[in-house]
């Protein structure tokens, strides 16, 4: 789904939002930007939870401003997740299939995708803090949305876990064919790849970038940090200096920036651009990782995985 | 720290549980236990009997009418609404006499919605009038229910049911289905309190009906204001005593009830 803003212009008390233009094709988009900045406001404009007091919200060129939230097909997972309390894992589920139009065949899959099953009896408000971010990212799904807002509903994950689901949301994305605007204040988020990156400040839309390049010379870029994790057939790792080597022969194409203190490498792996921030310089063409020097990244679903899955590391990357 | 603030404020806590007990103590060993006997007798408890059931359908009466008041506060913002909504606590702060006078002058037959509703039911009256009682109280009353309920909606379930809406379910589903059921709570301590309120009103019945005509039944604080106009203190502590006795075992069945209800699914 395409979203358009025009003239967007909301006020409660002393704080202001206005959004004069913003477009972002079908795709995974990241907005950032401090407390307070109005990132929220405008996701729940979008979905339709505050109504704008004057401009354009256009959904796939359909201006939906006086469009009821329920009517849009745009989901929106707060930070506090709002499980539906006192409700079982599977009936807050199956709300929007039983409901709305939320559909059975995707809630078959996200309970098996997101590892679900040995929790649907028990009530969403008896679960762990994990647990509900994989069902609140599970439900939104299940209601079969053309856009997913995602209000930093993983921001009290650990990094594995985060890293769990953001990585399946990639494939769901592709797979159920939605857009993602995913709001965070975790810069390591961005090493999923993204289409655009949208900064705010005080209501305002500051920059938006949709290229490495326009990053690098964005001036929210000050903002960002790079993590080195990498994935490899559907497993992730964290990239060292020790485990990065390189090579005139073979490996993985990348562009490289030099900081006074250290490298910043654009890999592309497996089709995805990741960020590897390294104290070496580059020294040959293609990048080497040596898989046995790349420390796994480990959570009890991906090791559930791993044990279903006989697919190896690829080794020939060396 | 803490422990020395603790030490500070628990004379106060205590002084102020004494101030309140104190009373309760004192009217239930006023009398003796077959004075109290022999009071039952003198029509209280069929007294209390019409008190409890007019304050409980009074209660439910308005809970019901803050359901859609609290829908329509918490989706309206502007001044005139919050104008209004502010006007719901006045009744908390008139006196209760006053009360009685007011709804005497809005609903008696020769009076302006008096005469409107008179039209419509030829014969109709009001002074002593079971309808007179229900107006008079729900005015009292009914404020409760509605903070509660509404305070409740607003700021603790409002969020989840425009959850549901962005799952792509319309807002009267999201209300019916998931909102009513976690209103379940607040209803019922919105009845609680509306149901107290109810029962302890007395000045504003004394004007508009002291008795409920054709039965000639006087509601329980009405009933004990007369027995001590009458009879003298001790025939009025000890329906006193009764009342009491009998309001906190209802009180302790309604928020059994109350707890039991908010665990729906």
């Amino acid at each position: 789904m395409q979203l358009s803003i025009r003239g967007l212009k909301y006020r409660r008390g002393s704080f202001a939002l206005s959004v004069e233009h913003l477009d972002l094709p079908s795709g995974k988009h990241f907005i950032m930007g401090p407390n307070g900045s109005g990132k929220t406001t405008l996701l729940k404009n979008v979905c339709g939870i505050l109504r704008p007091d004057s401009g354009s919200i256009l959904l796939d060129g359909v201006p939906s401003e006086d469009r009821k939230s329920w009517e849009r097909h745009v989901a929106y997972i707060p930070q506090d997740l709002l499980l539906f309390p006192g409700m079982s894992v599977e009936k807050n589920l199956m709300f929007p299939v039983r409901h709305a139009g939320g559909s059975l065949e995707i809630f078959h899959d996200m309970v098996k995708s997101m590892g679900l099953e040995d929790i649907l009896q028990r009530r969403a408000d008896q679960i762990s803090g994990g647990q509900a971010q994989r069902v609140a990212v599970a439900r939104a799904v299940i209601s079969a949305p053309s856009l997913l807002l995602m209000d930093e509903p993983l921001s009290m994950q650990d990094q594995s876990a985060r890293i769990w689901i953001l990585s399946r949301l990639d494939d769901l994305m592709k797979k159920y064919s939605f857009s993602i605007i995913y709001v965070t204040h975790d810069q390591s988020d961005l090493d999923f790849g993204y289409d655009s990156v949208t900064f705010m400040d005080a209501g305002h839309i500051t920059e938006s970038v949709t290229s490495l390049s326009q990053l690098q010379e964005a001036s929210s870029v000050a903002m960002l940090h790079y993590g080195n994790m990498v994935r490899i057939n559907g497993n992730y790792y964290l990239a060292s200096d020790e485990s990065i080597g390189f090579s005139d022969s073979g490996g993985y194409g990348y562009r490289w920036w030099k900081s006074p203190d250290y490298s910043v490498l654009l890999a592309s792996i497996g089709g995805e651009e990741y960020f590897i921030k390294t104290s070496r310089t580059p020294d040959g063409k293609y990048l080497v990782l040596n898989s046995g020097l790349l420390k796994p990244l480990r959570h009890e679903s991906m090791q559930q995985e791993d044990k279903n899955s006989s697919r190896p590391v690829q080794r020939d990357m060396m | 720290m803490r422990n020395r603030l603790l030490l500070l404020f628990f004379p106060f806590m205590a002084a102020y549980l004494i101030f309140l007990i104190l009373p309760i103590v004192r009217i239930l060993t006023f009398n003796s236990f077959s004075f109290l006997v022999g009071d039952a007798s003198s029509g209280i408890l069929a007294s209390i009997y019409y008190t409890y059931l007019i304050a409980l359908a009074v209660a439910v009466i308005s809970v019901l009418l803050a359901l859609p008041y609290s829908f329509v506060m918490a989706r309206r913002n502007s001044v005139p609404y919050r104008i209004a909504d502010s006007l719901v606590e006045i009744p908390i702060m008139i006196p209760s006499t006053v009360v009685g006078i007011m709804i005497l002058i809005t609903f008696a037959p020769q009076m302006p919605v008096g005469s409107a509703i008179a039209r419509i039911f030829p014969g109709y009256t009001f002074q002593d009038s079971l309808f007179a009682v229900i107006i008079t109280l729900l005015f009292v009353s009914s404020a409760y229910s509605i903070r509660i309920v509404g305070v409740s909606y607003r700021q603790e379930i409002l969020r989840y049911e425009e959850e549901a809406m962005t799952l792509g379910i319309s807002d009267s589903k999201s209300f019916l289905l998931l909102s009513v059921p976690m209103l379940i709570k607040p209803m019922a301590r919105g009845i609680v309190l509306s149901w107290a309120r109810a029962i302890s009103a007395v000045g504003s019945l004394l004007i508009v009906a002291y008795y409920i005509f054709p039965s000639f039944t006087q509601l329980a604080g009405v009933f004990i204001y007369s027995q001590f106009l009458g009879g003298g203190l001790p025939d009025a502590a000890a329906s006193s005593s009764i009342l009491i006795i009998t309001g906190i075992i209802a009180m302790a069945i309604l928020r059994a009830m109350g707890g039991r209800n908010a665990a729906v699914y």
